[in-house]
């Protein structure tokens, strides 16, 4: 059944968001195979995002690790600074064809409310950004970016005020304006179709791996990796690689400080199948069905869930789940700033760390893609407070 | 005829909405028993969930306030067989409240509170089998939902619709949309009950809403009683349900 993932997915929303729902399916299925519309996005990726993102061989980090090639997939390069920039100009793109002139998103880390907000700018759009109001302390830089970009950004502050509160705020909000608006929901997940529309957008990044690997090495990675909070960057750097056996996928979720501890937001190794925004996944919650509060360093993937396509992975046993703490994600953030001189976002440093524990286990012969989804500007105060220092914006 | 059918066999039928434990699960079985013995036909109880993304900021808050009372699945399950011989108990809430703790265990604990129906506000139409079915089984209803903004699904899910058809409004919905929406409803199922969730607490918009459909779920002004008076909202409770049985049924 589309928008299953054997037997995740679905659409679990009120009844008053249906009709958007399947407007938003079928114009997404018309637009899809519409060659206008591909044309159009394609220049936007190239001209405006600066795609394709460059596939960096880092010398440096695969010699002082002793191991397998590592490759790092500079989604940190993209405008705005983030793969979210893909998303986001697909549906903004979308939106305006379907005669929307309202964006609202939600944002954690304020990645997607910033990539948001600027495609509201180049487009003409409405933009309302809904964010928790502990991450709106976390990253203020962000969110004086998106009211430069014209933004409204709304604090929210049900719940632990983070991305979950987020996602719920901006999903109720739709529900009251759907006819304008359209509501650009910033990772893999959500009811049928986000979860596809948001894959197909980010599978941009796995295409252009595939080429890329062709040039430099002749041949496909063993590993291809990246972090998973929803999961977008991850499920865009596995798209391409699913049918083909021989590349491992991992994905790094945010183990906070341990997935022995409640201060984790690690869904695949600490949750259960449960039914929350939309969609049949895994969550974290208690034995009522009551969904946990979760904890990451990372405001990005501070998400008590997964998107149902890597649950389904998860499921199949196609890709594999590792949880990295916060500790050894810091680390990561040191260890690729000072060996390559690339500050990672926090969320990325989370998939170099776990790079860290395997590719010295790995032949010298075997090869690494880890896709870095963003860059670190925007984490530099937050770890120097972390680390003890006493950095503020 | 069985309870609930009974219950829309006197007039309009009155719908009494308490989020269980708001502020506290006493104050909620003095409320509910007031507002029956003032002329409530049904009892509503929400089950509290920590993500009430569906409804509207004020029972969202009265959500989170029943989980800060310590209220869990149990509660509401002993606070609805205190009621469920007198009333139909509908339990309103989420699906993962259901389906995380196995949608089998909580249909048998539903029948053993002798729950008539149950509300799942995130599972439409195109979800509903994988929990009807269950529930079917142990005698208790999956209420089905209409938006009176969204009419082209209305005929269809009228048509399958058991035990009462739930349409939802707000302070915002066209009386127009309410009369199309029960009308749609009819032509599909007949036999159907409509009942109008308010989303409102005038009497007037209730009123109005009503003059089509089978009944009224009155929510926002209960909740904000239960709000306002944590202790003796008795009174209060009671004078609303009494006036707003008035104004429907005189």
């Amino acid at each position: 059944m589309e928008g299953r993932f054997g037997i995740h997915g679905g659409q679990y929303v009120p009844e008053s968001l249906m009709g958007a729902l399947k407007e938003l399916e079928d114009a997404y299925n018309f637009y899809k195979n519409d060659p206008t519309f591909q044309e159009e996005l394609t220049r936007l990726f190239n001209d405006y995002a600066g795609r394709p993102s460059r596939l960096y061989f880092a010398n440096k980090l695969t010699r002082e690790l002793g191991g397998a090639k590592i490759y790092l997939k500079r989604e940190d390069m993209n405008h705005t600074g983030a793969h979210k920039i893909n998303n986001v100009l697909g549906q903004a793109l979308l939106a305006k064809k379907m005669g929307k002139t309202h964006l609202i998103a939600e944002t954690g880390a304020g990645q997607h409310g910033v990539a948001s907000a600027t495609a509201a700018a180049l487009m003409d759009m409405e933009c309302t950004v809904y964010m928790g109001q502990e991450d709106i302390e976390r990253q203020a830089l962000n969110v004086y970016k998106m009211q430069l970009l014209g933004a409204k950004v709304v604090p929210v502050t049900s719940g632990t005020g983070t991305l979950k509160d987020a996602v719920s705020e901006a999903m109720c909000a739709w529900g009251r304006c759907v006819t304008d608006t359209h509501y650009c929901l910033g990772s893999s997940v959500g009811p049928h179709p986000f979860p596809i529309i948001v894959r197909d957008l980010q599978a941009v990044i796995s295409k252009e791996i595939k080429e890329q690997m062709m040039v430099a090495e002749g041949r496909l990675p063993d590993v291809v990796m990246a972090c998973v909070g929803g999961g977008s960057n991850a499920i865009g750097t596995f798209y391409h690689f699913i049918d083909e056996p021989g590349v491992r996928l991992i994905g790094c979720e945010a183990a906070g400080r341990g997935v022995d501890t409640l201060e984790t937001a690690a869904t695949i190794s600490t949750g259960d199948v449960g039914i929350f925004h939309g969609m049949k996944s895994y969550f974290c919650q208690n034995e009522d069905g009551q969904i946990a509060p979760v904890y990451s360093i990372s405001a990005g993937l501070d998400y008590p869930g997964i998107g149902p396509e890597h649950a389904g992975l998860y499921d199949s046993g196609r890709a594999q789940y590792v949880p990295v703490t916060d500790d050894e994600a810091v680390a990561a953030f040191e260890y690729l700033s000072r060996t390559e001189g690339v500050i990672p976002a926090i969320e990325s440093a989370h998939a170099v760390a776990h790079a860290m524990k395997i590719a010295p286990t790995m032949d010298k012969d075997k090869i690494i893609v880890i896709t870095l989804s963003g860059r670190g500007d925007k984490d530099c105060a937050a770890i120097a407070r972390y680390k003890g220092g006493k950095l503020y914006e | 005829m069985n309870k609930l059918s009974k219950a829309f066999s006197g007039g309009k039928a009155l719908s009494a909405y308490f989020t269980c434990g708001d502020p506290f699960v006493e104050a909620t079985v003095e409320a509910a028993s007031a507002a029956i013995a003032a002329g409530a036909d049904i009892l509503f109880l929400g089950i509290p969930f920590s993500d009430p993304t569906a409804v509207d900021p004020v029972i969202q808050e009265s959500s989170l306030r029943g989980l800060a009372s310590g209220t869990t699945t149990k509660t509401v399950m002993e606070t609805a067989k205190l009621f469920s011989d007198k009333v139909p108990v509908i339990l309103t809430g989420y699906a993962n409240l259901v389906f995380s703790p196995g949608i089998e265990n909580f249909a048998r604990q539903c029948a053993d509170s002798g729950v008539a129906g149950i509300i799942l506000h995130d599972v439409p139409y195109e979800e509903q089998e994988e929990f009807k079915a269950v529930f079917r089984n142990y005698g208790i209803v999956l209420i089905s939902m209409v938006s009176p903004e969204v009419p082209a699904r209305i005929p269809m899910i009228a048509k399958a619709a058991e035990g009462f058809l739930y349409i939802v409004t707000g302070a915002e919905t066209d009386r127009s949309n309410v009369q199309n929406a029960v009308r749609l409803a009819r032509d599909a199922n007949p036999g159907i009950p409509c009942i109008i969730g308010c989303g409102v607490a005038d009497a007037a918009p209730i009123e109005t809403f009503c003059a089509e459909a089978d009944g009224a779920v009155l929510d926002y002004e209960l909740v904000y009683i239960m709000d306002e008076y944590p202790v003796g909202a008795k009174r209060h409770i009671t004078a609303y349900v009494e006036h707003i049985d008035k104004l429907l049924n005189s």
